[in-house]
């Protein structure tokens, strides 16, 4: 570099402007700029060319100092200047290169966006991501998920001013997923009281565990609540792919909002209390006591001589398809060995649906033929199913009343005055013979009433059977009611039929029975899960809580030392249907129903736990069933077992009474499975300790089976 | 120690919006919105670095020291928007040229920065620092000057010697920049070579020749660095030719995003 190549003074330096939106088209090609520019609105602003000025004959340059100054060439003879500038195209400059490249850019990107965002719908465009498999059938649909999607471009800018867009959309998830129930989106599920009082429960309990830091700190920053409610996205996070998991969730994360915060499933989690025993089995089963005192001891052998010892648990339970759950074998295949004898009890004459209370002969003076039924009946109330059929009966009705509490078996010791309303029971009870041995089901469905829709469809129909005991006990019944309807003097049975010394039956093949020993007419059950004792029982438990007590079918079948004439004990008891079916009851609805199968088809009630046995039996031959279910051989003694507080009712009478006392209560004879004994496996060292392993979030969530 | 200190504060704001994030992500609250609403308001600023420049008026700083936010800023972005995305490749068309537009700027950016950072440097290491916009005017006067050298200063008696070295090797590396590749390399094969031509040619002319070869020659190591300087100032130019118009993108769509992000985002997350 010999010399500088630059002049900064302003003489020798034109007056640039590269701001400027356009620079002189001459600088760009040749490097020779004129030395204005062009002007703002891009046009050659050419002024250095001088127009030569003619003095004295002779052209003079007239260049302005600012254009250079005159030239020393000068003018040409003919008067043109001899540095003549031409004009030029001006260029962009750099800058305005750059700007005009910038709008361009913004305006595509604008235009872009108003493609993707204009229309009533927004298009898939706008579309973040695929969906979960399960949604992909909905995914070109934006509003079946999202409210904002019915409007255009002014709604979505409404919707973001409002709070409540998340619990809109949510209410359109709700729409499908319906399994979750109406508190879906309270917190587990679950409604804000029932949230408090299970929160009160944890907190009254004692167990105290570090809260780790990051539980802390998060505490500051506060819950994405809305009103109580939180909405499904929340947790549930769409539009990740075809394969996201919308359900993961960290520890962290599902322990935020707990009360009792800990580190790990090894370290701070809550003891299981009773789990998976906290309530007691659909079936009553006592495993400890079967495997290790009924298989084992010689003595049952003659209760239950049929009887065979399961070789392992797999005997009886085996998983069920998706190995969730360890079904319990079929009650032919576990139970009936030595339960079948039980129940079809060659001793038990029935139960008694119909009965003609006793009633001396003296005291039907001129009312007509009554049975010898003295000494033969054994309760004092009527059947129920009697109850009910003359419950419409005013005659009957009004002679219960005079005689206020009456014991049936005990009509013959009435007062004299006395004497005409029992005969007015008795006649009821022969108006009631008659009408169902003439009109057959429609007496039954005209006398029920009301109730007739609950117990009508029970079969065997009792029908034929009480038609053929009236034909037994009351050949002349027709001409006797309508004597009796025509108030005629009715002279006393001619035939006094005394009461066999033993006990007959008729018809038994249909399990009912026409008894001459007592006067009834009985239903004996023909097997296990006899319709009829079940449908009896079903409605008895839903709709007639109240008159339990009076439902000798109810006592007898939910009684473990009764058999039908009260007298027997023991063994036989297991051949009674709530020995082993226990009986629930709904806290909200107060609906109860008889548990007929050892597991629910679906989980109605809150199920904040979940266990899958599959993945743990295929965990290696080390494990096997009896690794986690520990016999509880405490309180199994004969003694403790067959003493009466073992069937101890609660109030109602209707329910045992549940893990008060592990002595009285009836379990499955299992100690609750150990928090160390899962964290031998569920630890640190595994990464298998998440929450979700073990734990749902939607407690009311119904599963499938195949879930 | 300045740049230390830059770092440290970096770092630690860093931890703290990425702490913030994650135990706002353990309650789970819209962690998207919190680093969505930074990101934006980052971009917003980094934006404003050129409307800094149109108002230099106002007192509002010195360039240096918006600069320093800027690139400060720029990285902070980074980090945002690395939790914002959780570092994955977005799925749908609008958000994937969101995503693409962010990186072209960011990287352009980071580009920006390392061409600032070296090539003043190299700009100082050979020749005259000029006004770019000058370049042509420079290279204009000294092909003008080569040209007198070879054709008006030559005498009668003198043959054509120099015209056609002129014409052969000189007149197309006087027209424009050239070897611009080289200078990027920062390479100087091509000006030795020039120069091993001339000293061929020397023992050709006689001595009034070779003056006006060795003047010639001054006028290409002239002309050499000019090229130099203009190949790396227009480098430092072009590359906001990808840095800001991509940014005026960016802001439309970041504002499209946020606003279908509220709008739909309640089911999605």
């Amino acid at each position: 570099m010999t010399e500088p190549l630059q002049p900064f003074d302003w003489k020798n330096s034109n007056y640039e402007r590269p701001a400027n939106t356009w620079v002189c088209g001459r600088l760009c090609e040749k490097g020779l700029p004129c030395r204005l520019g062009p002007s703002n609105k891009g046009e050659c602003q050419v002024q250095s060319q001088c127009e030569p000025a003619e003095k004295g004959g002779k052209y003079q340059c007239t260049r302005s100092v600012l254009n250079g100054g005159k030239c020393k060439e000068g003018p040409a003879p003919d008067g043109t200047c001899c540095q003549p500038d031409t004009s030029c195209q001006p260029r962009r400059s750099l800058l305005a290169k750059r700007r005009f490249l910038g709008g361009l850019a913004a305006f595509i990107a604008a235009s872009l966006c108003l493609i993707v965002f204009s229309g009533d719908s927004p298009s898939s465009l706008l579309s973040p991501g695929e969906v979960i498999d399960a949604h992909a059938n909905i995914e070109s649909n934006c509003s079946a998920c999202h409210s904002a999607a019915e409007g255009g471009l002014d709604t979505w800018i409404h919707l973001t001013m409002n709070d409540d867009v998340a619990l809109d959309d949510s209410a359109l998830c709700l729409k499908c997923h319906t399994e979750l129930g109406e508190e879906a989106l309270f917190a587990h599920s679950v409604s804000v009281e029932r949230l408090h009082e299970i929160t009160s429960q944890i907190q009254e309990t004692k167990e105290t565990a570090s809260t780790p830091i990051a539980l802390q700190l998060a505490s500051l920053t506060g819950h994405p609540t809305t009103n109580g409610k939180l909405a499904c996205s929340t947790c549930h996070q769409e539009h990740h792919g075809r394969k996201a998991n919308l359900t993961q969730l960290t520890d962290l994360q599902c322990q935020s909002c707990h009360a009792r915060q800990f580190a790990s499933f090894q370290h701070g989690h809550p003891a299981l209390g009773d789990y998976p025993y906290e309530r007691r089995s659909r079936i009553y089963f006592d495993h400890n006591t079967h495997l290790n005192r009924y298989f084992k001891n010689e003595e049952f052998k003659r209760t239950m001589p049929h009887g065979h010892k399961p070789e392992s648990c797999s005997s009886c339970h085996t998983s069920d398809a998706t190995g969730r759950l360890m079904l319990t074998g079929s009650f032919e295949k576990t139970c009936a060995s030595c339960h079948e004898p039980q129940i079809e009890d060659v001793d038990f004459p029935g139960v008694p649906f119909f009965a003609l209370p006793v009633i001396a002969p003296t005291l039907m003076k001129s009312q007509g033929a009554w049975p010898n039924t003295e000494g033969s009946f054994a309760t004092a109330r009527l059947p129920r199913l009697m109850e009910l059929l003359l419950e419409n009966d005013p005659g009957y009705q009004s002679a219960i009343k005079q005689l206020g509490a009456i014991d049936y078996r005990k009509l013959n010791n009435v007062d004299p005055e006395q004497a005409a309303a029992v005969a007015e029971i008795a006649w009821a009870v022969k108006r009631l013979l008659y009408d169902i041995s003439t009109s057959g089901e429609a007496a039954l469905t005209e006398r029920l009433g009301k109730n007739s829709a609950l117990y009508l469809h029970l079969k065997p129909s009792i029908v034929p059977t009480l038609s053929q005991a009236q034909q037994i006990w009351f050949p002349n019944l027709a001409a006797e009611i309508k004597d009796h309807t025509e108030k005629k003097a009715l002279p006393a049975s001619t035939r006094q039929k005394q009461a066999p010394s033993g006990f007959s039956t008729r018809n038994a093949n249909s399990g009912w029975s026409i008894s001459d020993s007592d006067f009834t007419v009985r239903y004996r059950p023909i097997g296990h899960a006899d319709p009829l004792i079940k449908g009896w029982l079903d409605q008895a438990v839903q709709k007639d809580q109240k008159n339990l007590d009076r439902d000798s079918l109810w006592q007898i079948f939910s009684n473990p030392t009764a058999s039908g004439t009260e007298d027997s004990h023991g063994a036989l008891a297991s051949g009674r249907c709530l020995m082993c079916h226990s009986v629930d009851k709904d806290p909200v609805s107060g609906v109860s129903h008889i548990n007929w199968q050892p597991l629910p088809t679906q989980q109605a009630k809150e199920q904040f736990t979940q266990f899958s046995h599959a993945p743990h039996l295929l965990a290696g031959q080390r494990l096997n069933c009896e690794n986690c279910h520990v016999f509880d051989r405490s309180g199994t003694d004969s003694a403790a077992i067959l003493q009466s507080d073992y069937f101890v009712r609660d109030r109602s009478n209707l329910f045992w009474q549940i893990n008060q006392n592990s002595r009285q209560a009836c379990t499955s004879g299992f100690q609750p499975i150990s928090r160390q004994n899962c964290s031998t496996c569920h630890n640190q060292a595994t990464a298998t300790q998440s929450c979700l392993q073990c734990h749902n979030y939607h407690a009311h969530r119904k599963l499938t089976s195949s879930e | 120690m300045q740049q230390r200190i830059t770092f440290l504060l970096f770092t630690v704001i860093s931890l703290l919006i990425f702490a913030g994030c994650y135990l706002f992500s353990i309650t789970l609250s819209k962690t998207s919105f919190a680093s969505g609403t930074i990101l934006l308001l980052c971009l917003l600023f980094l934006a404003s670095y050129q409307l800094r420049k149109k108002i230099s008026f106002l007192p509002l700083g010195s360039s240096a020291a918006w600069l320093r936010f800027h690139i400060f800023i720029g990285f902070l972005s980074f980090v945002v928007f690395a939790i914002h995305t959780r570092l994955q490749i977005p799925n749908g068309l609008l958000e994937f040229i969101l995503f693409l537009t962010y990186y072209t700027v960011f990287l352009s950016g980071v580009v920006g920065l390392f061409l600032s950072r070296t090539i003043p440097y190299r700009l100082l290491s050979r020749g005259e620092e000029v006004l770019f916009e000058r370049i042509p005017v420079h290279r204009r006067k000294i092909h003008d000057r080569v040209k007198t050298l070879v054709f008006d200063d030559a005498q009668p008696e003198q043959g054509a010697a120099l015209p056609d070295f002129y014409h052969k090797h000189l007149q197309d590396f006087f027209e424009g920049p050239r070897h611009q590749i080289s200078h990027i390399l920062h390479s100087k094969r091509h000006l030795h070579q020039l120069k091993q031509k001339i000293s061929a040619q020397e023992p050709f002319l006689d001595e009034q020749e070779q003056v006006r070869l060795q003047q010639i020659a001054e006028q290409i190591q002239l002309k050499d660095d000019l090229d130099y300087q203009y190949i790396f100032q227009a480098i430092i130019k072009l590359w906001l030719f990808v840095h800001v118009p991509l940014t005026y993108s960016l802001i439309i769509f970041a504002f499209y995003h946020a606003l279908a992000a509220c709008a739909f985002a309640s089911t999605s997350g």
